[in-house]
């Protein structure tokens, strides 16, 4: 199945909800793994999303320009003994995309219940 | 530190990558390496098992890996030197055929060699006779997928051609042996028409139609009582190179190929 362009799908969705909450929590960028737990911890899941399916997905977010990305000052990985680390940070299109995806999820159930309230 | 199953993610990554710049290529594995090392740090924080890491680890490899090849397709290094290539799914799909049906078959054929009568395998006779009919179902979705595919530039010596060799492998299904001379002679058929069209590489043809060739020697020899029908691993190994040709035909389209040579179909 082809999707529309600009259409956001339920991972992407998923992932902009979480750099969004973090961000509320004070969390302006994020990292790859960090989103990834985000995600498990928000649905109640045992398992993090797939490496293929997370960073496709977060390259295609960060190419429509719903995020962001960095990469860190290569000292801090090296002072912390880690490998360096990809920051992504929310954009207002991101922001703005996910309001849409979310109101676009809630539309069917709104006109059904509508309809269902009809006379 | 060392993630449980890390090194195999490690390992894909790099496979997957070749080819491609190498700052994307670094883009990628360090961007991996880091929630590897996220991954191994929480499990220490929570105190699981390295077992159960090492499981975690390896689904979360196993259920990327479709988007892992769909992203490696989507690159720009994945397209030839030569030129756009044509990157339409159901050629993939056709391709991927092509490739399930040759390495199932080749597994099988390997087995069957050098283990004896599938009869006398037991389990794994089961699984041998799986593996053939998984191959045989694929290869007739491989015929029928190229001729639909480049249905706009082939003459009617392909549909012949296709015809013939899906006829022989329901015939070889049905263990009708002498049948299986129309394997080889159909797809030999059908692939000299696409290389006419430039449908497909001309040297793939020529490799395919010289391997098919190869393979009708041992058949033509037990129909004719030359060389004996209980000697399988003769056979096996005159079989083959056109059975690894359909692998070779496979990742040509699985590639995916010059624009130029694209079915209209899709085009």
């Amino acid at each position: 199945m082809r999707r529309k362009t600009g259409e956001l799908v339920p991972l992407e969705i998923s992932i902009l909800d979480s750099a969004l909450d973090l961000r509320r929590r004070g969390v302006v960028e994020a990292h790859g793994f960090l989103l990834a737990k985000e995600m498990r911890d928000a649905r109640g899941a045992r398992r993090l999303t797939a490496y293929g399916t997370l960073y496709k997905a977060l390259e295609r977010l960060e190419r429509t320009g719903c995020l962001e990305s960095r990469w860190e000052d290569p000292a801090i990985a090296a002072s912390d003994s880690r490998p360096r680390r990809r920051f992504y940070r929310l954009t207002l299109v991101g922001e703005a995309a996910l309001v849409r995806a979310k109101q676009a999820s809630l539309e069917p159930s709104l006109g059904r219940a509508a309809a269902g309230a009809r006379p | 530190m060392s993630t449980p199953g890390g090194e195999v993610v490690r390992r894909w990554v790099d496979a997957y990558t070749r080819g491609l710049p190498p700052e994307t290529r670094a883009a990628r594995r360090d961007e991996i390496d880091d929630d590897l090392w996220c991954q191994f740090e929480e499990s220490l924080v929570l105190g699981r098992s390295a077992r159960s890491l090492r499981v975690e680890v390896l689904l979360r490899l196993l259920l990327g890996l479709p988007a892992d090849i769909s992203w490696r397709l989507s690159q720009p290094g994945a397209r030839s030197a030569r030129g756009e290539r044509n990157t339409s799914m159901s050629t993939r799909m056709v391709g991927a055929l092509w490739v399930v049906a040759g390495a199932t078959l080749v597994s099988a054929a390997i087995v069957v060699a050098v283990l004896g009568q599938v009869s006398s395998l037991g389990g794994l006779g089961v699984l041998v006779l799986a593996a053939g009919t998984v191959g045989a179902v694929a290869f007739v979705g491989a015929v029928l997928g190229l001729v639909w595919e480049f249905r706009g530039r082939l003459g009617r010596l392909s549909a012949l051609g296709g015809g013939v060799a899906v006829l022989g492998m329901v015939l070889v299904v049905l263990d009708a042996s002498p049948s299986w001379v129309l394997l080889p002679l159909g797809s030999a058929i059908l692939v000299w028409d696409l290389a006419r069209a430039r449908a497909i590489p001309r040297a793939l043809a020529i490799v395919l139609g010289a391997s098919s060739i190869v393979m009708l020697v041992p058949l033509a020899g037990a129909m004719f009582g030359i060389i004996g029908t209980a000697d399988t691993p003769a056979q096996v190994a005159l079989a083959m190179p056109y059975l690894l040709s359909w692998i070779a035909l496979g990742v040509s389209l699985l590639r995916a190929m010059p624009r130029d040579q694209a079915p209209l179909a899709s085009a």
